[in-house]
């Protein structure tokens, strides 16, 4: 037996390495040397393999014709960024399970062990198959029991971005955090350099518990791609020039704007597949609908781009939805003789929240146990301010090809700073819209 | 007759050495004897002067202080006299602290318990007038124990032939002679019953004094709850004004933190008032003005929670109930009291038995000068022939009497086992609320509050969560403060039924060191998330803060000295 570790270790995907190895502990890996897609290259797969920022691809073996894999679910710890952990529910040892990669043509076995203590179904969302591997728990299928392993068989009859999630105590199941890709390529090869895949998702980590809380839904606390949030979201990688696509998945309760700084890219497929280029639409934000995927592709401009949701509170870790507007309010005098009380005390955002993150960078004044604060994160210049569904598209002029290690902050060209030109108020003259007569 | 003369003058005053003669106490009988019926004999009667003496013992015992010594001796040598005379004096002026005490109360550092027990002893205007009553009471025994003063007659008849007939006589009642033995054993009885229950009486005016205390000093502490409860629903109300003045909360929230502040207001006067009552009802116990400046203790000490309850003879602890119950049955003065009644109406019914039977029966001489010169000198007596009044009506309301003393005994004694039940049942309940509040709700709510800063600190709640935090916090102080007041008032009333000085059990209840001053402090390890945080931790990194921010200077830093906090290279995310 070889540990995953061990195996992507020989793979290459050293990226990867550091996440996994964090959950391999924890997981009972299955895979053998025979299992290890490594061996083979590009060229023998018949395709670019997917990358997924923070998770990874699920090996198979090959039987008979049929592509073998093997996915069980069970109960796992994971982290959302350090500092916030919680019991969740996974394939294989993560949330999201591993993504299942194959082409267009073949035909897949999945046998589906129930490591959980209650049943589960797992239904190939998108997939054009055969009713009774539908997954629908008691409608297309007794559910898999605990302790029972089901296999699922059927021939792959299309391409595109699709995904995996359980049919069964289905509302539960996904807010534990069970869902994965599975990507199908065309039997041809696709003109793209760097294949990455985000599934969003949205978790009711109240700050202070371990646990997701499946009642919530709408008010969530935190808002991930593949169920990490910033700042522990992986970068998106790629070399000046290079085609990279994203496709990005959603098994959330909320609609995602998905917003690409410092490019125009083309929306250019889903769980339909790569549409025929008439049908491409040229966007900065998409929206990625609850069920839907989307797939977008760009042309790597160099700079360090933020990629995240649109929604602004998806954009923020833990926070309150529901506390008393701070802004303007004048607490000179009154902080004091709270203090006198509450020793500690500090009255935040009179003038904007911006100072929040000051505070907690001081580290003066921890939060709740096992949480992260609202907005995070610290860039060349400054706090960055934000959370959740938030990451960096790091282009660089000298990337390798098979390189997706962090480059580092992007050093921009002196002349092309924003820079600071006064610090006079009342500098200049700026235009105010005449006061209508 | 001069013999008879001598008599009657020893008679009037009965030595007092007979209320004092210790004897042999059949201790073990009392329960017994309760039990049939209270059937005391002489024997008994005169072994109720033992008790008297251990009284005096526990009363100096009990009380270090040396005027309540002095108190159960002065008594002792000359009944109440000296007191009631010194007390009925001063009642003249004012019921003020006596001159002794008056520095006491004036100047003194804030009275004890202890002390205020002692000037109760002395000042207690109720007790004062029942010591004055002891003279009356004593007054009317002794009478009762005399012989009728003889009877001197003369008579001067006129004659015609113009020389008159003159008789002298002199007679005194036989029967008060014949009867004068068991009379003076009634009256000296008569006498015990009524020092033992001013005694008892002492010894209840010192639970009261414990009682008011504890109930004052309890009441001073709810003030000061009530106090930082109001004061931090002003705070609530200036925030919401704040937050009013900008804009972000609506007239209904307004409203609602008005309504907060001036109800936390009225509970702060009922408190005062509460205070006012509690201070006066104490002023009472001790004999002094409300208003003079006299203070007690501030703080209501918190019991040790390890002694706290614990009964059995071991080390220190409070005794069993058993042992207790025992304990009060041969302590009780009011018990004693009672039962030297009972003896006293036994020893009344006999002496009526003896009197009735004899009837009265007058002894005399006479002389009489006749008219004619002659002088005849003889006896005479005189017998009211019991023939058909035996004084049964006096003896029918004596016997309803002893009834009901009889009856009043058996009440007492339950009484005392249920009160002795009921005290420690308190002790136990209160300490475990007591244990409650300090293990268990007091730290809870501690960290609720810190949990609650924490939580407003990553704005995931308001500021307002955390002042109704804190005050639910203080809110809770109010039940911790009538616990230990249910306990030490408990532990009053089982001195009481015990019959012992408060002081004895206090002792053995092993004090805590902890007051309610070290729950209304802040508590920097639990309420403030870094220990001894001045506020100043910009300062530290910051040697120029930013002059501009007005509202949160201390807080407020540069942007380019706070970077310094962090990791310049990379963050987080772009950690491969
Ligand atoms: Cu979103």
């Amino acid at each position: 037996m070889t540990s995953r570790r061990n195996f992507l270790g020989f793979s290459g995907m050293s990226a990867v390495l550091s996440t996994v190895a964090a959950t391999s502990a924890q997981a009972k890996s299955t895979v053998t040397p025979e299992t290890n897609m490594s061996n083979k290259s590009n060229k023998e797969l018949g395709y670019n393999p997917v990358r997924t920022p923070n998770g990874w691809t699920l090996p198979y073996t090959e039987k008979d014709g049929v592509k073998e894999f093997h996915l069980i679910a069970e109960e796992i710890e994971h982290e959302f960024a350090p500092g916030s952990t919680a019991k969740c529910w996974g394939y294989n040892g993560t949330t999201p399970g591993p993504t299942i990669e194959a082409v267009e043509g073949d035909r897949v076995r999945i046998l589906v062990t129930n490591s959980l203590k209650e049943h589960t179904t797992v239904h190939w969302h998108g997939l054009i198959l055969p009713s009774g591997m539908d997954g629908v728990g008691g409608l297309s299928q007794p559910q898999i029991a605990p302790g029972e392993t089901f296999a699922y068989e059927f021939d792959l009859k299309q391409n595109g971005t699709h995904m995996y999630h359980p049919h069964a105590d289905e509302m539960t199941q996904m807010a534990f955090g069970m869902m994965g890709m599975f990507i199908i390529h065309p039997k041809e090869p696709e003109p793209i350099d760097r294949d990455y895949c985000l599934l969003t998702h949205n978790w009711a980590m109240h700050p202070g518990t371990s646990r997701p809380d499946p009642s919530v839904m709408v008010d969530f606390d935190l808002w991930s791609f593949n169920s990490k949030v910033f700042p522990a979201i992986e970068s998106i990688v790629a070399r000046t020039g290079e085609r990279v696509r994203i496709r990005i998945g959603n098994l959330s309760m909320w609609n995602h704007p998905i917003h690409l700084h410092g490019t125009s890219f083309n929306v250019t497929g889903s769980d339909g597949g790569r549409w025929p280029q008439s049908a491409w639409r040229s966007e900065s934000t998409e929206i990625v609908g609850v069920g839907q995927t989307r797939d977008i592709e760009f042309v790597a401009t160099p700079g360090d781009w933020a990629f995240h949701c649109h929604m602004s509170h998806h954009t923020m870790n833990a926070m309150g939805h529901d506390i008393p507007n701070p802004t303007g309010v004048n607490m000179r005098g009154l902080e004091g003789k709270i203090r006198d009380h509450l020793p500690g005390f500090i009255a935040m955002g009179e003038n904007g929240m911006a100072e929040h993150q000051q505070h907690i960078d001081a580290g003066h004044h921890p939060g709740p146990a096992n949480t992260l604060p609202m907005m995070t994160g610290s860039g060349p210049y400054g706090p960055i301010e934000m959370g959740g569904m938030f990451t960096l598209v790091k282009v660089r002029d000298d990337i390798a090809p098979n390189d997706f290690s962090d480059p580092g902050w992007y050093n921009p060209p002196a002349a092309t700073i924003a820079k600071r030109i006064s610090s006079n108020p009342n500098y200049g003259n700026p235009p105010r819209k005449p006061e209508s007569g | 007759m001069r013999v008879v003369a001598i008599s009657i003058l020893q008679l009037v005053f009965i030595p007092t050495k007979w209320l004092h003669t210790p004897k042999a106490h059949p201790k073990r009988d009392v329960f017994y004897r309760i039990d049939k019926g209270l059937d005391v004999n002489t024997k008994s009667t005169s072994t109720n002067s033992f008790p008297w003496i251990r009284a005096m013992l526990v009363i100096a015992a009990t009380s270090s202080a040396l005027g309540c010594a002095n108190l159960a001796t002065n008594s002792t040598k000359s009944g109440a006299k000296g007191i009631t005379k010194g007390i009925t004096n001063e009642a003249a002026t004012a019921p003020l602290a006596s001159t002794g005490h008056r520095g006491l109360i004036d100047d003194a550092p804030p009275l004890t318990a202890d002390k205020a027990v002692q000037i109760a002893l002395i000042n207690n205007q109720n007790l004062a007038a029942v010591y004055a009553e002891l003279g009356f009471a004593k007054a009317e025994v002794f009478a009762g124990a005399r012989i009728r003063n003889p009877l001197l007659s003369f008579s001067q008849l006129d004659s015609n032939a113009g020389i008159d007939q003159i008789v002298w006589g002199i007679s005194t009642s036989l029967t008060d002679l014949i009867t004068l033995r068991s009379r003076k054993k009634l009256a000296a009885t008569q006498a015990l019953a009524i020092e033992q229950k001013v005694q008892a009486y002492a010894m209840a005016t010192q639970a009261l004094t414990y009682q008011h205390y504890y109930q004052y000093l309890a009441s001073k502490q709810r003030l000061q709850v009530f106090q930082e409860i109001s004061a931090i629903s002003d705070l609530i109300l200036e925030t919401t004004q704040r937050y009013s003045d900008a804009g972000n909360v609506t007239a209904l929230e307004l409203a609602e933190a008005k309504i907060q502040s001036s109800e936390a207001k009225l509970a702060l006067l009922n408190a005062q008032a509460a205070v006012l009552v509690a201070r006066t009802e104490m002023s009472e116990v001790l004999g002094v003005r409300a208003s003079q400046n006299w203070q007690i203790a501030k703080q209501l000490p918190i019991p040790n929670t390890a002694n706290r309850y614990s009964t059995g003879d071991a080390s220190g602890k409070i005794p069993a109930k058993d042992t207790l119950v025992q304990q009060a049955l041969e302590q009780r003065l009011d018990l004693q009291a009672a039962q030297t009644k009972i003896a006293a109406l036994t020893l009344k019914l006999k002496s009526h038995g003896l009197e009735n039977k004899v009837g009265d029966i007058e002894l005399g001489a006479e002389r009489e000068r006749e008219s004619d010169g002659e002088r005849l000198t003889g006896p005479n007596v005189e017998w009211a022939v019991p023939l058909f009044s035996q004084g049964q009506e006096d003896q029918l309301k004596i016997n309803a009497e002893l009834e009901i003393a009889q009856a009043q005994l058996r009440q007492l004694v339950l009484k005392l086992d249920n009160g002795i039940a009921l005290a420690l049942a308190g002790r136990e309940n209160s300490s475990n609320k007591i244990i409650q509040y300090q293990n268990h709700l007091l730290p809870a709510q501690a960290n609720a509050v810190a949990r609650t800063q924490e939580e407003q600190f990553f704005m995931l709640i308001g500021v307002f969560e955390v002042l109704q935090s804190k005050k639910h916090q203080y809110e809770s102080l109010l039940g911790l403060v009538d616990a230990v007041e249910e306990y030490w008032l408990a532990t009053t009333a089982l001195a009481k039924a015990v019959g012992v000085s408060p002081k004895v059990f206090i002792d053995q209840s092993n004090n805590g060191s902890q007051g309610l001053e070290d729950y209304l402090q802040p508590d920097p390890g639990t309420d403030s998330p870094k220990k001894s945080h001045k506020h100043q931790h910009h300062g530290m990194h910051n040697p120029q803060p930013r002059p501009a921010g007005p509202t949160h200077a201390k807080h407020n830093q540069a942007p380019d000295n706070h970077a310094s906090h962090k990791n310049h290279t990379q963050s987080a995310s772009a950690k491969p």
